[in-house]
């Protein structure tokens, strides 16, 4: 047994605890502990796997396999195809550079993560709505989606200050969760 | 953060409605409602149909960090914390054999599974779900089976959760765990006698309570010598610039803080005063005005001593009063002045200051809010007295640092 670090799709309709959103492909009885992108259909999952659980794992497509040694580090030719899986689920990557160990990208993005769970629990919203992309700009916002994302902000006790109207979704996302000063824990995986 | 056991509810009492009811040990109490929980056997199942999943210790307040813990002995039944009485919590879960970490969140969030623990309930074991901070963990017999950071929930309050629509739903021993807090007891009267007064006719009132009264504000001087050892040179000798930082802080009241010059010891007599003039008190409003006063002679005529001078242990003087007027002198330019002629006295009363001679003063004024460092040159084996002074504080809390450098 292992633990493997996946991006994979959200199931579930989340109805009822026997219908609840969960991790798809993540075999029954399997130990594991995920965390959701806010209400969109990803979840970031550890689950401690056979290695044969984790070849039926990694035979999914839509399944994001993080490399086993999280210290491992991005290489030139690994940044795009990282940047690109990243992008594949709507989650900004270009701040992802050569040499970032695999437990740096995942800390940032479980952080990021956390901001759009924070924007889902105090406001129900979802980070991404209908209309609202990686790049759309907080200028192309409501004045109603700015507040909250700024009290988003504030709940974290984090700081704005550079954030403009021109600053893209993407880039607000990760400009706020680079300043997630603690660890972030996924079961035995510590980011 | 520890966490201290708040409320329990051990549930062994008559059978009956749950809803209102408070707990065994008298301090939580369930949220009321349409008596969808109930009492049976000592033990709390959710009545058969009712509407109402989720039931939580309204008595506790609504806290960051907390752990709901219970005995649950069926499926599809859990703990939850976090709650907000509604749609939003967190909940160990036993479902099928499995214990679960949830999340759930109302407006689009649904159930959210946030981890498993494998397959380890055997239908009668300790649940926990504790929230610490951003950190939730589900516990199964007092062993963290997981882990995670989410950020979704901050706060709310324990309680029950029964997934079925029917009373199989079977929890026991409930209790709350909270954030320690240091326990509070209110002022009060431990033990009150009669005294032998006699009594008196109204009712005694508590007087005003006071603040003792602050001392008055004192403003020293301070004295500094330093004399020339027998072993130096009488010559006169340049002597290397001696820094003298007078720190004056304006707070109210009145503060001052003080340094005294380097270890280089001049072959003079130097002596700094300072003090306010008690007419500018009380503050505020009126914004102050203060003034900053240097003497300086050459060496004192007392028989020298074989060995520098040390200062004496600081001590301040008694409040200055009365207070003189205020002298015309020192509003609201300073300017260099002169030593007294020889049968003057040789330290004359403080604000006095004969016209000067040459060299000429320069910028001997120092206006608050406008400072400037101030170089004066003197002539070896002079006596000059020099004065700064002038100028008013408009921020009460400005911090005013006077550097002066004394170059024979």
């Amino acid at each position: 047994m292992v633990v493997r670090a996946y991006l994979v799709p959200r199931i579930g309709s989340g109805a009822s605890p026997a219908t609840a959103f969960r991790p798809a492909y993540i075999p029954a009885g399997t130990r594991y502990w995920c965390m959701l992108y806010g209400q969109e259909p990803v979840y970031l999952v550890a689950a401690d796997v056979t290695a044969a659980q984790h070849a039926a794992i990694a035979a999914n497509s839509p399944v994001t396999v993080i490399p086993e040694n999280l210290s491992q580090q991005v290489t030139n030719p690994t940044l795009t195809s990282v940047q690109s899986a990243l992008s594949s689920w709507d989650i900004p990557g270009s701040w992802v550079t050569v040499g970032m160990t695999y437990r740096a990208v995942l800390r940032g993005v479980a952080a990021i993560f956390q901001i759009a769970q924070r924007l889902s629990g105090k406001f129900g919203d979802r980070m991404l709505q209908p209309g609202v992309t990686l790049p759309t700009t907080l200028g192309q916002l409501t004045q109603q989606q700015r507040t909250r994302l700024q009290a988003v902000v504030d709940s974290f006790g984090f700081n704005s200050a550079g954030i403009t109207n021109s600053t893209t979704v993407g880039q607000f996302l990760r400009a706020i969760a680079s300043q997630w000063a603690g660890t972030i824990r996924l079961g035995a995986v510590d980011l | 953060m520890a966490l201290t056991l708040l409320h329990q509810d051990s549930l062994d009492r008559s059978n009956g409605g749950l809803n209102s009811s408070t707990f065994s040990d008298g301090l939580g109490a369930w949220a009321s409602g349409p008596d969808d929980w109930e009492i049976s056997s000592n033990r709390a199942v959710k009545v058969s149909g009712a509407s109402q999943q989720g039931i939580v210790d309204d008595a506790m307040s609504v806290v960051t960090d907390q752990k709901a813990e219970a005995r649950v002995l069926a499926d599809d039944t859990g703990v939850i914390a976090r709650s907000d009485g509604g749609d939003n919590f967190y909940m160990t879960w036993v479902f099928l054999g499995d214990t679960y970490l949830f999340m759930k969140s109302v407006a689009g969030g649904g159930f959210s599974v946030l981890g498993s623990a494998g397959g380890t309930s055997d239908g009668d074991d300790v649940l926990g779900c504790e929230c610490v901070g951003t950190s939730i963990v589900a516990f199964v017999d007092a062993v963290a089976q997981v882990s995670v950071t989410n950020s979704t929930h901050v706060d709310g309050k324990c309680g029950m959760y029964a997934g079925v629509p029917n009373n199989t739903s079977v929890l026991d021993d409930f209790k709350v765990y909270t954030e320690q807090v240091a326990p509070t007891f209110p002022l009060g009267i431990l033990r009150a006698q009669r005294s032998t007064e006699p009594e008196p006719d109204e009712p005694v009132r508590p007087r005003t309570f006071r603040f003792p009264a602050a001392p008055a504000p004192t403003f020293p001087f301070a004295v500094l010598q330093a004399r020339r050892s027998a072993s130096e040179p009488a010559t006169a000798v340049p002597l290397q610039p001696v820094p003298t930082f007078l720190f004056i802080k304006r707070r109210f009241p009145f503060e001052v803080l003080r340094r005294y010059p380097s270890a280089t010891e001049p072959d003079d007599e130097l002596r700094l005063l300072q003090r306010v003039h008690p007419a500018l008190l009380p503050l505020p409003p009126t914004p102050p005005a203060f003034k900053v006063a240097l003497l300086r002679s050459r060496r004192s005529p007392e028989p020298e001593i074989d060995e520098p001078r040390r200062p004496g242990p600081f001590r301040f003087p008694p409040p200055v009063t009365p207070a003189p007027p205020f002298p015309k002198e020192l509003l609201p330019r300073a300017r260099q002045v002169a030593e007294p002629a020889a049968d003057a006295p040789r330290w004359p009363p403080l604000f006095v200051f004969p016209p000067p001679p040459a060299p000429a003063a320069s910028n001997a004024v120092i206006t608050i809010g406008d400072l400037v460092p101030t170089s004066i040159e003197l002539p070896p084996g002079s006596e000059w007295r020099m004065r700064l002074g002038g100028g008013s504080v408009t921020n009460p809390f400005v911090r005013v640092v006077v550097q002066i450098e004394i170059t024979l």
